[in-house]
């Protein structure tokens, strides 16, 4: 296994625990610049797009958002320190179970561990911020899985990043207009 | 004739892009030459399609950069069906004004490109690049009016979960199978129940089945009229096309049955107590996605077969439900005014939606019934007619409240026109394949 794969996992449980934004930015960027490390390490095409979206355009777009809307909730963080220790080992065990064993088990766990994150988190900038964590430990795991002909065709790598990375920007978008309406950032008002 | 269709596919593609630039470059007041755009970039796809589908006809397999094309004559006849009922919903558009700012303009361009590569589409990951440029611009047509970002967020959140979704199942079957083309997974590669319900979530969560039809209501009822239309009709069609496609993957067809007649069953109960009209026709089309979820999951030719007559027929069926909303002026669920004319197009819809005939639906859902018959599976054909019956009585009902209002003023000829072709368009996919003997061939 990669010895930078369990830094990931930190960096993303860290990303959910913490409530100051500027914070959870940093861990963000962190994280991004690991997987675009991890990457160039074995394709220089796909971890330089992966580098480009993840440690530039992507903190930017994030920084225009936590200017736009930031609203801290302190309160939060305990429930998220109990959602954390229960699902990171209970998905482990759960992986286990499955017989995945191999390398990309701890990105498949990464991948799963955010999916808990986006459902539970209480905040929509929260959301913002775990879906970039799951989408580049998707592109990172994929990017390990295609074949020669996508992972170095130029065109290909970036279709495949703007169609994952253009949802983002509009759900960033739409978060800033969700704020500017509601004057709150908890999900649970949509659903209403 | 193989280079002939790649040129006719990737011109339907790039065509409206191209259009989108020009959009970008005219400015907003002049709006005459923006519905002459409009309508020229709309008419030349129509016209594309049409060729593809009578010229060219199926059979032919390319690759561009790294996206993979089928065309058969069923995709070809689903992407003409497409372009129509995108035309015709242009027509209302200029008519009634949403042509109004540059980016719901653009957006529709990038929409309708996203639905034609969508349905040609043969390999996972075209499907996925495809299906996540339909979510980026409906989630932003949602959007463009006035209080649709409540709507757009659900949409766009909900949507993107299942792209995510999609895209882990697709790796996993990568790392297994070594590429993109659908294939079937044996249980020898272990965790390939990851996959099947990996990309079952995704693709129904994208297609609005029960229980994962959250986004539905608000996102058909929120938006403006014409976004409606296109994204229950067109965008729904080319999600329950993805889901055809990788049924060779799911392996899954007695779960998926299940889904089927819970959706449609479900929906058409929910139906009934909705009392704002859109809120209504977004159930219907709930119910809809149901029947042809079941009849794919079936498999059988005759269900095939009536999947994608009901597939089409929904094409146009609910642009003429949510056109003729645009012809109501709603307020907390009571109608302000209405205009007689469109009652034929809630009549025609609606009876495609229950299926009655003489309509496409009628048709659809008899074949769908009918293969439910030859697979002995009497107890769903049970709870389909009876959630077909729940449809009739919710249609009843908004028509007895739309029936007894006065028409108040003259509406535009556009909506009338667009309303009464499709309504046609609706009766023909019911009449043809019996007319012409097609349907006696099964």
């Amino acid at each position: 296994m990669n010895p930078l794969y369990p830094v990931l996992l930190l960096l993303s449980i860290m990303i959910f625990l913490d409530y100051k934004f500027f914070r959870v930015l940093a861990y963000a960027i962190a994280f991004n610049f690991i997987v675009a490390i991890i990457s160039l390490q074995t394709e220089m095409v796909s971890g330089t797009v992966l580098f480009l979206f993840g440690c530039i355009f992507f903190p930017l777009l994030m920084w225009f958002a936590i200017e736009k809307c930031e609203k801290v909730e302190k309160e939060w963080f305990k429930e998220m320190v109990a959602i954390t220790i229960i699902s990171v080992p209970a998905l482990y065990l759960f992986f286990a179970y499955l017989g995945i064993t191999e390398d990309h088990a701890m990105l498949f766990l990464i991948f799963a561990f955010s999916m808990i994150a986006i459902l539970t988190a209480k905040n929509l900038l929260k959301f913002l911020f775990i879906f970039d964590v799951a989408e580049n430990t998707l592109i990172l795991t994929a990017y390990s899985f295609f074949s020669a002909n996508i992972t170095q065709n130029l065109p290909a790598v970036i279709f495949i990043e703007m169609a994952t990375f253009l949802p983002l920007v509009l759900l960033t978008y739409l978060t800033i207009h969700m704020f500017k309406k509601y004057r709150s950032l908890n999900p649970w008002r949509l659903w209403h | 004739m193989a280079a002939l269709a790649l040129a006719l596919v990737m011109f339907s593609i790039v065509f409206p892009l191209v259009s989108a630039l020009v959009f970008i470059v005219v400015r907003k007041e002049h709006k005459r030459v923006k519905n002459l755009i409009y309508f020229g970039q709309t008419f030349i796809s129509l016209v594309a399609m049409a060729a593809l589908l009578f010229f060219v006809g199926g059979g032919f397999s390319f690759t561009v950069v790294f996206l993979n094309f089928n065309v058969t004559l069923q995709f070809a006849l689903v992407a003409l069906a497409i372009v129509t009922a995108n035309f015709l919903v242009m027509f209302y558009n200029i008519g009634h004004g949403y042509s109004g700012s540059i980016q719901y303009d653009i957006f529709m361009c990038v929409l309708l490109s996203s639905l034609i590569g969508g349905v040609f589409a043969t390999d996972l990951i075209t499907n996925y690049i495809f299906l996540d440029l339909t979510l980026f611009s409906a989630g932003y047509l949602i959007f463009s009016i006035k209080d649709g970002v409540r709507a757009a967020y659900k949409f766009t959140f909900m949507n993107f979960l299942a792209s995510m979704l999609i895209l882990f199942s697709i790796i996993i079957f990568s790392s297994y199978t070594g590429g993109f083309s659908i294939q079937p997974l044996t249980s020898a590669y272990g965790f390939e129940k990851l996959v099947f319900f990996g990309l079952l979530i995704g693709v129904l969560t994208k297609v609005g089945a029960v229980p994962f039809h959250l986004w539905v209501s608000s996102a058909y009822s929120e938006s403006a009229v014409p976004v409606a239309a296109i994204l229950a009709g067109a965008a729904n069609c080319v999600g329950l096309l993805m889901l055809y496609k990788i049924m060779p993957i799911l392996q899954v067809g007695y779960f998926l049955q299940i889904i089927g007649i819970v959706t449609a069953l479900y929906a058409s109960i929910i139906a009934i107590n909705q009392h704002v009209l859109r809120k209504r026709f977004a159930y219907f089309s709930i119910a809809e996605t149901g029947f042809i979820i079941y009849a794919f999951s079936l498999g059988n030719p005759e269900a095939i077969a009536g999947g994608f007559i009901l597939l089409i027929t929904q094409i146009f069926v609910k642009p003429v439900l949510f056109l003729f909303s645009g012809l109501l002026t709603e307020e907390h669920g009571l109608i302000k005014k209405v205009h007689n004319f469109g009652l034929f197009g809630l009549v025609t819809g609606s009876f495609s939606i229950a299926g009655i005939p003489i309509t496409g639906g009628f048709l659809g859902k008899y074949l769908i019934l009918y293969s439910a018959y030859l697979a002995r599976d009497y107890l769903s054909i049970a709870l389909l007619l009876l959630a077909s019956f729940f449809l009739l009585y919710s249609f009843l009902l908004s028509y007895s409240k739309v029936s007894a209002l006065k028409q108040e003023s003259e509406p535009h000829f556009t909506t009338l026109m667009s309303i009464m072709i499709l309504s046609m368009i609706i009766i023909l996919i019911g009449l043809v394949p019996i007319i012409t003997g097609w349907i006696w061939t099964l």
